[in-house]
């Protein structure tokens, strides 16, 4: 893949992915750009590896999960919030936003990052379980039960 | 079921405001630019120690050739010298003139052996990434 092809499909791709990270990290906006930008980088260097039968926002999104969890690991305190905690949460986009997406920032910020990763797959992106699977390098049934719980945990908050 | 509905609906309805499309591309492109001067210096660096590599090996072989070919001569050349000379340690040298000679000349191939490995390894080297 060359530079102008990758650089095209990126621009058709980027903003399905930035709005994943951004729930991803329970709207902080600054942080999905910054995990986006080098996400993007890795999958470049990597393009000559990317199967092109394959799908590229998949690709691309497995990249980001990877480049997203790493990022979580060097941030230890930053794991799992309790909810106490969670609702103080601020992410720093735009005020209008984050007021209207508060409290469902907060309840994604309640769940693991394994379970917020799949939650999001499937029912923001409409991926699979299979390939949710693929994306997180987790079992099909790990999957089942991470959406299980992470739908009756997300419903339980939300409609507090 | 009702959760799955719920949760389709308010995920689905997520649009988040995002930083300028256009900005987030530029930066991209920067940094996509950057990674490919770094990839020509890399590419540049290879072939200049490549060249470097593949004289070294000429020179080692030619020089070790020269070496061990005049280790065979020396023997009959400094033995003119030899009477005239009290040293101890110089005679041994000169008595011992053509295994010397030919330890140098062997050094000479083995350190072009080395690069020539060196070559090799360079040859298969994928691009730094």
């Amino acid at each position: 893949m060359t530079r102008e092809q990758f650089v095209e499909q990126v621009g058709r791709e980027q903003a399905h992915l930035r709005r994943f990270l951004t729930a991803l990290c329970c709207g902080n906006g600054a942080e999905a750009d910054d995990i986006a930008q080098e996400a993007l980088i890795k999958a470049y260097l990597r393009s000559s590896q990317y199967d092109e039968r394959g799908q590229f926002s998949a690709w691309l999104m497995k990249i980001a999960y990877r480049v997203f969890i790493d990022s979580r690991r060097k941030q230890k305190h930053k794991q799992e919030l309790p909810l106490e905690k969670a609702i103080t949460l601020q992410g720093n986009s735009k005020s209008d936003d984050a007021f209207r997406y508060q409290e469902l920032h907060t309840a994604l910020a309640t769940l693991s990052e394994t379970m917020r990763t799949s939650i999001l797959l499937y029912y923001m992106q409409g991926y699979q379980i299979k390939e949710i699977a693929e994306i997180t390098e987790n079992s099909e049934d790990a999957i089942k039960k991470q959406l299980s719980r992470g739908r009756q945990e997300l419903k339980h908050i939300l409609e507090r | 079921m009702n959760e799955d509905k719920f949760l389709k609906d308010l995920l689905s309805d997520y649009h988040p405001q995002l930083s300028d499309d256009n900005a987030f591309m530029q930066k991209l492109q920067r940094q996509l630019e950057l990674i490919e001067e770094v990839k020509t210096y890399q590419r540049a660096e290879r072939r200049k120690n490549k060249l470097m590599s593949l004289k070294l090996l000429a020179v080692g072989i030619v020089l070790g050739c020269i070496v061990t070919l005049a280790s065979f001569t020396l023997p009959t050349i400094f033995d003119r010298y030899i009477n005239g000379t009290q040293s101890e340690f110089i005679l041994t040298l000169l008595h011992n003139v053509q295994y010397v000679g030919l330890a140098i000349g062997a050094g000479f191939v083995t350190l072009s052996l080395l690069f020539t490995t060196k070559l090799v390894n360079l040859k298969d080297e994928a691009p730094h990434q």
